[in-house]
Parts: structure tokens; C-alpha cells; sequence
């Protein structure tokens, strides 16, 4: 499954263009308000003109890494949230809700994902024991998150994934590296960030979650797309593996069918660092 | 000591054997307090308790020092600009911030230090709530140990759905916010203190919009060694229900099957409420309030719950609106009104009480004070203490003088005799 082969199916499957054309924004348009996304309650769902209402299709997604890598920051980045200033340790669980439309590229249909991020503080995990059964009992995947400028939580990531590979756990994951902006401060090289996908045949995602330059609220009046640019590309990344993943494991899609394998000898290494440029945000 | 910004405030929290600084947080544009100066504060205070004195306060020119300590165990030291205020404000702001960390990690984790780097890392879970305590916000809970309250005409209609959802639940214990205000809660929750129900709408509040959570929560004082769990779910964005309880019902249970059957009917009552916070009246908009009102206090003193609100409309064309207050200002003016009058003239309700009395200065009449005012270049203020209310009121300065009194008067029968402020508990 998942975890067998490593494939790099992205773009293959979505469109990932098309929030930017006119039909596309019909959509977004409901999801967006005054430039920022609109955050839902519980009670409350995104309200489509009735001849536009596409599938709904609902994700868990678990938030995991060392104290203080970003697992808040980037949550809040991906579903509009003010990004916080200051750090605080997140105390319990915090659940977060984002919707995000996407239209297939082989076909006309459109899917409307509901995506839940499952967010806990490490401490609180350590301190209480029914908060990681609770965040992940029926995940539908795992993000794993580590620091560019904090080298250990990099470290911590390479022991949890071969914990969790000897544990034979079968569950979907993706590798996000937080502080991207500080690249030049990195603790970590290239390298090892190709020999870690290799061995563990996952994808890394690279995320910047830092404010705005000031002056930018103008660019958000003109463009009210502006904060959905920001993170579609990783929002894309994401859903598509995920969908892609759960579309293998129930066996609706074959993945010979689908594409050109990433060869663990690094033949497509130039399109492999190609993807992973692209997924900077 | 010197301070480079009037408006700063320090807080250093140190263990209270040996001084090892826990944290620090401060408000303001200065830098951070440097390792010596903490160092410092810890040396007096340590002179102090080496010759059995307690060191309570000092002032510099500029500033006002406040120490405490709690269980023998930890230090709280604040500095803040000195504006002539009574201590015990100062007080009951450290006793605040010593019960967030007791209500996040739990009372013998604070009082038997054993592991000081854990207990620092342990500790950055209280950040959110302390920083929300110390910044003078629109909120008066944490000044008057009584949770704000938010009375708009949705409150007796939510009771039923949060009596349905709380029970379903399997708790007794629950409450209804909306952006940091409380409007319904269970009879259980009004029997907390006012301090607890402060605390934790603070929490609630710092809370992301729209997010769901599942927090461990120490009660500081019903249960500040066995943490209960505490599940606060936004039904719509700044509406958030909450509920305390043990092992069961899980998060993503309460989220998928207990929320719908309850709250699904009333989706219009939480969003009328959700108007009304966001509109900072807080008051329902058919009460006649004074058109000279600028903004007022009211305080519960028995069930530990206020109602204030900065933001009340100016009509147009009204002797009002020939020298407009801005709301941040008649904010700061009900609060330093506030903080000259309780303590000195009216007394101090703790809630609870508080065994240690430092700063609570016992009144120097011989007769209860029940009215006083006081005169501004841009403000008049007025308040009354008739138990259990306590009001304060910022005027136009185009209020005549004589007028003071009786609408000051008029504005407590309508919210105390409005049904927006009675007592929703049963038992009384």
C-alpha cells in the first residue's frame, strides 16, 4: 500500500490551475470572503448555488512533530487563520476546518473536500495518555512536520518513521518542513532530505508560515484570490495524494496506470526537486 | 527603576527556592526584562524572606513592584507603570495568573518542583491565557473576579438546547460563549467561582475562530489536582459551546453525534447572539439607555458576573456628540474608575475569598460608601454600590452634574430589573 512504493503521482489527477480560472472562482467565491477565507462553525458548511453543490468529501488529517516545529503555524496558515506571533504550546487537542474545492483534470466533475486538521501539543501528548489515541483513531493521514533550523526534529522524524515502519502501521503520510523562509539557516541539506525520501518513500512539503510583509493588505483589496494562491499549491499537494492514496488502497486506481515511477537509484532526480520547489509556499 | 514605555508591564515568574527564572512575558514596546534585572527582583525578595519579612510592594518614581508567593513554591513578581491605584487590583491580577498555571498543569506539579527545565517547557501551555490577563482588554472579568456576560434577548431561548446538549453529554457542567462573553451556562458552572469562570472564558477566547478542542483542565479551586477534560466546539465562528467531563464522550464523537440534535433548531438564536457581540453593546437594543451614557460597568457581586460595554451608541446631534469619546478611551476610563474606587471607597469582592488580605485596605469611613463621582476634562463618572450591584459610569462631559446621579440611577433599575440580567439559576 501506501508505504510499499513511493509514487509520484502529483498533477496527475487534479487540476491545478483551475481555482484560477472563471469557473473555478465560482467556486472559491464561496469560500472566500473580503480577500480572507471564510473560517465555518461546526453548524455551518460553505453555501454553493444549487446547480454547482459537488461531492463532499471529508478528511482527518493529524498533525505531528517535535515541541515548537510549527504544527500550529502551519494549520493556521492552510486554513486562513491569523498565523500566531508569538509561540505557545498548544494545551490539548485543537481541531481545525477548511474546505477546498477541486475540479479533475480528466474529467468535469468537481469534489468539494472537507478537510479536519487534528492538531496537539507534544507536551499534553506526553502528559495526557488518551489525547494521540484520540487524534488518531481514524485519520485518514498523517502530516509529519519538522523544523529546517531546528536539526533534532529532524532527527526525531527519522526515529518515529522507522518506529511506526517496524510497528507496521498502514496509514497515509506526508512530510511537511516548516521555516522554510529561513533556508539559508537550515540545519539540514538537500542531500538528506533526498536520501530521507528515498528511504521512506514519502513526500516533503516545504512551508513557509511567516506574516506578511506590511503593505501587503492593498495586494489582498486588488486580488482577493491572493491568500488562496498562497497555499494551493501545498493544499493541492496534499488533497491529491491523499485522494490519490485512498483511490489505490480501495483499488479504484491502479498506479501503473497512472504515471512514471520515482526510481529509489534517483533517476528522476531532477523532476524530484523540481516537485519539491514547487511545493514551496 | 526607569520604565521606556508608560504603558509597559512585566511579569517574571521565578521558582521561590533558589530564584530559577520559570518564564517571563511583558506588554508593551520594551525589551524584555535581562537576566540580572530578574536576578534583582529575586534578591529583595529573598533579603526580605531570609529576615521573616514578607516583601509585598514598592514604587519607584515610575513604577509599582508586586511580589507574591504562592505555596512556598513559585514567585510572581509584576511590574507595572504606577497610576496611585490600590494593590489589591495588583493582586488579584498575580493571584489570576498563578491559577491559569494551576488551572493547565495542575496544582502538584507547581507545588513539588522537581524537574525545572520540564516545568518550564510544561509552562508555555499558559502563555495564551496570561497574555490575554495582562493586556487591558474590553473585558472586565479579570479586574472584578466576575465573568462578562454578554445579555441579549437569545439568552433564556439557548438554555434549552445547552441543557440538552450538556446532559447528553453526560455532564452537568457547560456553557454557552460568544466571542469571550458568557450568555448561557448549567447551574453547575454558575457554582464555580468567579475566578474559574473567568479563567476559562479567557481561554476559550484565545482559542482560534472556528476551531473545536479537547484541552486537560485543572478547576483551580473544585479540582486543581485531577484534571477533568474540557471540549469547547465553535458552532459558528466566536460561538463556542463548551462542556467539562471525564473519559467519555471523545471530541470527534461529541463533534459527529451530540452537536446536530441539539443546537441544528436554533441556528438563527446563535447567530442573533453572534450580532450582538459583534455589534459591542452587549446590552439587548430595546432597553433606553441615557444618551449621555458613554459606557458602564456592572457588576454582580453575589454571582460573580458583569456586563459592561464600551460602545454604546452617541446620538447624533445629542450634547454627546459635540466632544465624542473613543471607545478605547472610555474603556480606560472605566478601568482606572474602576481601580480608584473598589478597594478604596467600595469593598472588594473575592471570588473565592482570598485567605491572604495584602492590598485589600480596609475603608477608612465608618460608614459604607454607596455613591461617588468624579469630574474630567473630557469625562464625568459616576457609581453606585447598592449589594449586590456595584455600577460604574462614564458620562458626556455634557451631562449636567445634577443629572448624574438619576441616570446613573435609572440605567441600574433597567439592567438589574431587566430579565437580561436576572439570576438564570434555579437553585436561587
Amino acid at each position: 500500500m501506501a508505504s510499499d512504493q513511493y509514487y509520484d503521482l502529483s498533477g496527475s489527477q487534479f487540476d491545478s490551475s483551475w481555482f484560477k480560472t472563471a469557473a473555478g472562482k465560482e467556486y472559491f467565491s464561496s469560500i472566500v470572503r473580503k480577500g480572507k477565507r471564510r473560517i465555518y462553525g461546526l453548524l455551518e458548511r460553505p453555501s454553493l448555488p444549487p446547480h454547482l453543490i459537488p461531492e463532499l468529501i471529508s478528511y482527518k488529517v493529524f498533525l505531528s512533530g517535535k515541541a515548537g516545529v510549527g504544527k500550529t503555524s502551519t494549520v493556521a496558515k492552510l486554513v486562513g487563520l491569523p498565523v500566531p506571533t508569538t509561540h505557545s504550546e498548544t494545551p490539548g487537542i485543537v481541531t481545525y476546518v477548511v474546505y477546498w474545492p477541486v475540479k479533475l483534470l480528466h474529467s468535469d466533475k468537481v469534489l468539494l473536500f472537507r478537510l479536519q486538521f487534528w492538531d496537539a501539543g507534544e507536551n499534553a501528548i506526553r502528559k495526557f495518555e488518551h489525547i494521540l489515541p484520540a487524534c488518531k483513531s481514524g485519520a485518514d493521514a498523517i502530516l509529519n512536520l519538522f523544523s529546517f533550523t531546528d536539526r533534532l526534529s529532524f532527527e526525531d522524524l527519522q526515529s518515529q518513521m522507522s518506529r511506526s515502519s517496524q510497528s507496521g502501521e498502514h496509514v497515509i503520510r506526508m512530510v511537511v518542513g516548516t521555516k522554510y523562509d529561513l533556508y539559508s539557516n537550515s540545519e539540514i541539506t538537500t542531500r538528506e532530505l533526498q536520501n530521507f525520501q528515498e528511504q521512506w518513500k514519502v513526500p516533503i512539503l516545504k512551508i513557509k508560515n511567516s506574516g506578511k510583509p506590511a503593505g501587503n493588505e492593498l495586494l489582498y483589496s486588488v486580488d482577493s484570490m491572493q491568500e488562496v494562491h498562497d497555499v494551493a499549491t501545498v493544499m493541492h499537494s496534499l488533497l491529491e495524494y491523499i485522494w490519490i492514496q485512498k483511490k489505490i488502497s480501495s483499488g479504484e486506481l491502479r498506479p501503473e496506470d497512472l504515471i512514471t515511477r520515482t526510481d529509489i537509484d534517483g533517476k528522476n532526480e531532477g523532476e524530484l526537486s523540481d516537485e519539491l520547489e514547487a511545493s514551496y509556499v | 527603576m526607569r520604565m521606556d514605555d508608560t504603558q509597559a508591564v512585566y511579569l517574571v515568574c521565578l521558582t521561590n527556592e533558589g530564584g530559577l527564572p520559570l518564564f517571563t512575558r511583558s506588554k508593551g514596546q520594551s525589551k524584555a526584562l535581562a537576566f540580572a534585572e530578574q536576578g534583582m527582583l529575586y534578591g529583595v525578595q529573598m533579603f526580605a524572606q531570609n529576615h521573616d519579612v514578607g516583601l509585598q510592594s514598592t514604587t519607584t518614581e515610575e513604577a509599582k513592584v508586586v511580589w507574591k508567593v504562592f505555596h512556598n513554591s513559585v514567585t510572581l513578581v509584576l511590574i507595572v507603570p504606577d497610576d496611585g491605584c490600590s494593590d489589591v487590583h495588583l493582586n488579584t491580577l498575580l493571584d489570576h495568573i498563578f491559577h491559569t498555571m494551576v488551572m493547565f498543569i495542575g496544582l502538584d506539579t507547581l507545588e513539588n518542583i522537581k524537574n525545572v527545565e520540564r516545568l518550564r517547557r510544561d509552562l508555555k501551555v499558559c502563555f495564551g491565557v496570561i497574555d490575554f490577563l495582562l493586556v487591558n482588554s474590553e473585558f472586565f472579568g479579570g479586574l472584578c473576579e466576575a465573568v462578562d456576560v454578554l445579555a441579549c434577548p437569545e439568552n433564556a431561548t439557548l438554555q434549552e438546547p445547552l441543557e440538552a446538549f450538556i446532559n447528553s453529554a453526560d455532564s452537568t457542567f457547560g456553557c454557552l460563549h460568544c466571542n469571550g462573553r458568557l450568555v448561557t451556562a448549567t447551574d453547575k458552572w454558575w457554582s464555580l467561582t468567579g475566578q474559574e469562570m473567568t479563567l476559562l472564558a479567557a481561554f476559550i477566547n484565545t482559542l482560534p475562530t472556528g476551531t473545536s478542542s479537547d484541552v486537560p483542565i485543572y478547576l483551580p479551586h473544585a479540582s486543581p489536582k485531577v484534571p477533568h477534560r474540557l471540549l469547547s466546539i465553535s458552532l459558528l465562528p466566536g460561538v463556542i459551546v463548551s462542556v467539562l467531563c471525564l473519559d467519555t464522550p471523545t471530541l470527534a464523537d461529541a463533534q459527529a453525534t451530540l452537536v446536530e440534535p441539539s443546537w441544528r433548531a436554533y441556528v438563527e438564536s446563535l447567530r442573533a447572539c453572534q450580532k450582538a457581540s459583534l455589534a459591542g453593546q452587549h446590552i439587548p437594543k430595546s432597553l433606553s439607555v441615557d444618551s449621555g451614557i458613554l459606557g458602564f460597568l456592572l457588576v454582580n457581586t453575589n454571582q460573580h458576573k458583569c456586563l459592561s460595554s464600551c460602545r454604546l451608541p452617541i446620538q447624533e446631534g445629542s450634547a454627546a456628540d459635540r466632544r465624542p469619546l473613543t471607545h478605547s478611551r472610555r474603556r480606560q476610563v472605566l478601568n482606572a474608575f474602576y481601580r480608584n474606587t473598589v478597594g478604596t471607597l467600595f469593598p472588594v469582592c473575592h471570588s473565592p475569598q482570598r485567605t491572604d488580605p495584602s492590598g485589600d485596605t480596609s475603608s477608612t469611613f465608618s460608614h459604607t460608601v454607596k455613591e461617588t463621582y468624579m469630574h474630567a476634562k473630557d469625562h464625568k463618572c459616576y457609581a453606585i454600590y447598592s449589594n449586590p450591584y456595584q455600577l460604574f459610569v462614564v458620562c458626556s462631559v455634557a451631562v449636567p452634574n445634577y443629572a448624574l446621579r438619576s441616570i446613573s440611577v435609572d440605567l441600574l433599575n433597567t439592567l438589574s430589573k431587566d430579565k437580561v440580567f436576572h439570576d438564570r439559576r434555579k437553585s436561587s
